[in-house]
């Protein structure tokens, strides 16, 4: 499977990086990267849905915001909670710099791709949607909708009013059509 | 803070220390040490606590700390850390154009991005440090003093959130405006179930089988984010930024030997990111290295930094605004 370098993953969403040692520079805790991983494992192309805010480096070397009373660290007696140490506005500077630039970047990514993406994932599961201007409700799956023809299939395919996402019409009818669904 | 101290602060640093936690069901005020600007350090007593410095950015320069101290009757210095210190920042911060870099204010330009796509709605789900970043965006995006992120519930007491995952929430919504766009900002906690050392509360949580587990930990990611974006629209899209990274406690995610809740995580990312039809952004914010910076010893006191007397005001070099720590 084709993968840019995890490490570098933030430069595709944002972020003026070094000219130097970008390996040295960007870290990334073990946690960010598991998660990476399994994006790739279950869609390649998961960048065309889900936008990537760097965070990790950004308090990477914010030691002093800490203080542990007890040598301990394991110990849960005593410790203070630090998280909540961000008392410096300018500490958030450069999250703010680096939600600009994702955000700039994947919206626009987002709307151009996702409609590929969509029907992509619709091989892997199936959507129940329905127009906001219209009672009508389809299933979409292998990449086309078909519509349920009555109340009573929709029963009988176990589905529930629920799990029906209203999307605008627009969005429905760029969605390939398939045989209406007549029986479950 | 006193309203003495209070009322010797410009608008812009009060909106940082003043920023008032409210419950909306009581509409009364209730103080969060956790969440208190300067910062209150329960375990730590006068030491550090008393040690404070406030900033000032408003729309001109020079940028100004002062450090508050001297009100909060001590008489030790503060330090404030060298940016250059800082190398596990953004490159920008250690390339030498630091002066570009404070003249630029990043949250006008994010707040500006915002408006550009119609951004109403911005809503932080995940870990603790999301209660920070909700309420300095407010802050720093608005730069007023009357920006608010009310929470609704109070989260329960330290020993409550091992035994009531499902009680934990910490829920919080606030209203500001840039030049007349509307935010609603809101954050809350997500305890993502079977994510507690020990906790029993569901025996799906420690099924043999992973796929009972997994679909557990989807239901509830999913249920939350079609709630969070709930009022979204095509023509006033939300954006949700997640983070899972702290919730993940390593003994319940290495269960049974495998890093099981990963999967459902993600698929719970990318099934819900799949069904926005440009409602809304999702957006996967990076775990904070602070957790694991103190669990993992490190403690650094910096070797160049500057000084500065209780009471003590100074125009802040392009080295001095990152943070502090007592010497």
């Amino acid at each position: 499977m084709p993968q840019p370098n995890p490490n570098y993953l933030a430069d595709s969403f944002c972020c003026d990086k070094t000219p130097g040692n970008l390996q040295e520079m960007y870290e990334r805790h073990r946690l960010d990267q598991w998660i990476i991983d399994e994006l790739y494992r279950q869609d390649e192309h998961w960048e065309d849905v889900i936008g990537w805010i760097p965070f990790y480096n950004t308090t990477y070397e914010l030691y002093d915001m800490h203080a542990e009373r007890v040598p301990d660290s394991q110990s849960l007696e005593g410790r203070a909670d630090c998280t909540h140490f961000f008392y410096s506005p300018f500490m958030f500077m450069p999250l703010w710099l680096d939600m600009k630039s994702a955000i700039e970047t994947f919206i626009p990514k987002n709307r151009k791709n996702f409609r590929e993406r969509f029907l992509f994932r619709s091989y892997q599961r199936e959507y129940i949607l329905k127009s906001t201007s219209s009672p009508a409700v389809y299933v979409v799956s292998y990449g086309a909708k078909r519509h349920i023809a009555n109340t009573a299939v929709f029963k009988n395919m176990t589905l529930k009013s629920s799990g029906v996402t209203s999307v605008d019409q627009d969005v429905l009818d760029w969605i390939p059509t398939g045989p209406e669904l007549t029986s479950a | 803070m006193s309203d003495t101290l209070l009322s010797l602060l410009p608008p812009y640093e009060k909106c940082f220390i003043d920023f008032n936690f409210r419950n909306i069901s009581t509409g009364c005020n209730f103080s969060n040490d956790s969440d208190a600007y300067p910062p209150k350090l329960p375990y730590i007593g006068n030491l550090i606590t008393s040690c404070h410095i406030g900033y000032v950015m408003q729309e001109s320069w020079p940028l100004v700390a002062h450090n508050i101290s001297k009100f909060s009757d001590t008489q030790l210095k503060c330090r404030v850390r060298n940016i250059g210190e800082r190398k596990g920042l953004r490159s920008v911060w250690s390339t030498g154009h630091v002066y570009e870099i404070l003249n630029n204010n990043f949250a006008t330009q994010l707040g500006e991005v915002l408006k550009k796509f119609n951004i109403r709605t911005i809503d932080f789900r995940g870990d603790s440090v999301m209660t920070q970043v909700a309420k300095y965006l407010a802050c720093d995006l608005s730069r007023s003093p009357n920006a608010s992120l009310p929470p609704q519930e109070r989260p329960p007491e330290p020993h409550h959130r091992k035994k009531a995952y499902d009680k934990y929430i910490n829920y919080a919504k606030g209203v500001f405006s840039i030049d007349g766009h509307t935010f609603d900002v809101t954050h809350a906690l997500i305890r993502l179930h079977c994510t507690i050392v020990g906790e029993t509360s569901n025996s799906k949580c420690f099924s043999n089988y992973n796929y009972e587990r997994q679909e557990f930990v989807y239901e509830g990611l999913v249920d939350h984010f079609r709630r969070a974006v709930a009022r979204a629209t095509n023509y006033s899209p939300s954006i949700l930024i997640f983070n899972a990274g702290l919730q993940i406690h390593k003994p319940m995610v290495q269960l049974r030997g495998n890093n099981w809740i990963i999967e459902p995580i993600v698929k719970a990312l990318l099934d819900f990111a799949g069904e926005s039809f440009g409602k809304y952004f999702i957006f996967f914010r990076e775990t904070s290295a602070q957790h694991f910076n103190a669990r993992e010893g490190g403690h650094f006191w910096g070797n160049r930094s500057r000084e500065s007397d209780p009471g003590e005001i100074f125009t802040a070099s392009s080295f001095e605004y990152s943070g502090l720590y007592l010497k």
